[in-house]
């Protein structure tokens, strides 16, 4: 699994809006880090897949306790979550 | 898609389309009817006719794979679609009025409205020599609403490109034409050798499978029989309910873990009154691979299969099956078992339809899975009417064959869950289906609800 550094505010934004567009839903034009998830289409399998992605491309595993609607609403709640994540780790 | 010289169009058919054409052809040989399924809008009154005949005149015009024909290159032994020039008429059209309904000009009168659906669904899509892909049917009710009914072909339409095609036609109903499919990449050139190392996965996974075996409550031996369906629409207070008592079990955002334990409860309890205690069951689940959001693609069969496992150790509670069904979907997205399964299908892909469907059948013993099930979330979202009718409800009625004979579906509309119960005759009796649907609701809600199956 590939450790990357989190990068700071927006490029890990922008880099997660590709992420999704490229690989998991048909985003519309204007599609951006707080358009809403699903709305554009997230469903179970989707997000799965998100999960799996961020593990690969950051080495972020994001705990259950995290995985609500709420957080992966937007492409920059998630950002966030996944930021929280790898500066608790960092720590730990 | 190629064009050759008599201006009739090719185009090959995909990977999960080979496993509905053996499908088909399965139901076919075996007095089962065609492989047909029916989506349905609840709408608070009837259509517009003339904008529903405009509808579906503009949707075959525009997309002509709706009149395809199968052929087969006996050379290179896969199959293909043939297009030939649109007709100049439109999707089949049947309107139909229960005793008692508003006038609808043409309509024939009908008695029961449940069964005259299950009719309409086992109707022949050809007409006129054309070999249409899908039918639709508007049936007025006694008070003033109206069900609309497309009936498909899965040789080419699959559950979400039906919503998709739905969404589609009441766009055309209203005259407005925007662009619908979505650019596909071609598959890419794999070897044979890397294509038998992409199947690993699955292949294991099937063999671990077997052991345990996919009993079905029609038993393997495929017989004619019709499907039969029951819809049971949840109020927005019991939907909310349910809602939040999924999320505590199988968390917010992988609601199908309950679903997939919910029916593999429901279908225990009528083989434990049959005095049947399985080692397990296996349940087929289809996961989509089209990219979501988008208007299309429309065609073709955009899925793979989660074959999960709920075994005899997991059924003691709902909570606990549905912990084992969510371990299991994380553990087959990791494994990309979806992408193995589907590596395995295009391995198979030139085998004729009748033996495609005995290797199906031969690694559980004649069965193809104990049951089917779905559950597609949010039905149509996109549309809020249709051709003047307020859509109130929608869901599918799925057709499948004998064996496995049963299945459970659930989808979302507005804020009210649809649970569908489908069985073809003779899988289930009378007393087995309420039995069924009694443990359906009482896992749904954690207490029995009886008042909730009236009709059944």
């Amino acid at each position: 699994m590939a450790t990357q550094p989190i990068p700071q505010q927006e490029p890990l934004e922008q880099q997660l809006v590709h992420l999704v567009s490229e690989r998991l839903l048909e985003t519309q034009p204007g599609f951006g880090v707080d358009s809403n998830l699903y709305e554009s289409g997230l469903d179970s399998m989707a997000i799965m897949q998100f999960l799996i992605l961020i593990e690969e491309e950051y080495g972020v595993v994001l705990p259950e306790g995290e995985l609500t609607r709420q957080n992966f609403s937007t492409v920059r709640s998630v950002a966030g979550l996944i930021r929280a994540r790898a500066a608790d780790s960092m720590k730990g | 898609m190629a064009v050759g010289a008599t201006g009739v169009a090719r185009f090959p058919v995909r990977v999960t389309d080979c496993f509905l054409l053996a499908h088909d052809d399965f139901m076919q040989r075996t007095g089962q009817g065609r492989h047909v399924t029916q989506s349905l809008l609840e709408l608070d009154r009837a259509p517009a006719i003339d904008k529903v005949r405009a509808g579906l005149l503009r949707i075959v015009q525009k997309h002509p794979r709706l009149v395809a024909r199968l052929r087969r290159n006996w050379r290179r032994l896969l199959p293909y679609w043939e297009v030939p020039e649109p007709p100049a008429r439109g999707l089949p059209l049947g309107l139909w009025r229960e005793a008692g309904a508003p006038v609808l000009d043409g309509a024939t009168e009908i008695g029961n409205v449940a069964e005259h659906l299950e009719r309409v669904m086992s109707m022949p899509l050809a007409e006129g020599g054309i070999e249409f892909k899908a039918r639709l049917d508007v049936t007025a009710l006694a008070d003033g609403r109206a069900i609309v009914s497309l009936s498909w072909s899965h040789l080419l339409i699959d559950g979400k490109g039906a919503e998709l095609l739905f969404a589609e036609l009441g766009r055309l109903c209203d005259g407005i034409d925007l662009p619908c499919d979505v650019k596909e990449s071609g598959p890419a050139a794999v070897t044979w050798s890397e294509k038998l190392k992409r199947t690993k996965a699955a292949v294991a996974h099937l063999e671990d499978l077997a052991k345990v075996g996919a009993p079905s409550l029609s038993g393997p031996r495929p017989r004619a029989s019709r499907g039969h369906y029951w819809n049971l629409t949840l109020t927005p207070e019991d939907s909310a309910r349910l809602t939040k008592r999924v999320e505590g079990m199988a968390g917010a955002l992988f609601p199908m873990a309950f679903y997939v334990a919910c029916t593999a409860r429901a279908h225990d309890r009528v083989f434990r009154d049959r005095g049947r205690e399985p080692l397990g069951y296996v349940a087929s689940v289809p996961v989509q691979t089209r990219k979501r959001g988008a208007r299309g693609p429309l065609f073709h069969n955009h899925v793979s299969i989660f074959f999960f496992c709920a075994r005899r150790e997991h059924l003691g509670t709902i909570e606990a099956t549905t912990t084992a069904m969510k371990q299991q979907f994380s553990d087959m997205s990791r494994a990309r078992l979806d992408e193995s399964f589907l590596a395995i299908l295009d391995m198979m892909m030139r085998l004729p339809s009748w033996l495609f469907m005995r290797v199906v059948r031969w690694q559980f013993k004649g069965e193809i899975a104990s049951f089917f099930h779905s559950h597609t979330g949010a039905f149509a979202p996109e549309m809020v009417e249709f051709a003047g009718g307020q859509i109130t409800n929608a869901y599918h009625f799925p057709c499948f064959a004998v064996p496995p004979g049963t299945g459970l579906f659930f989808c979302e509309r507005g804020g009210r869950v649809n649970v569908t119960l489908a069985w073809r005759e003779g899988a289930l009796s009378d007393g087995e289906r309420r039995l069924m649907m009694e443990q359906v609701t009482e896992d749904m809600f954690g207490e029995p609800r009886p008042e909730l199956l009236h009709g059944l």
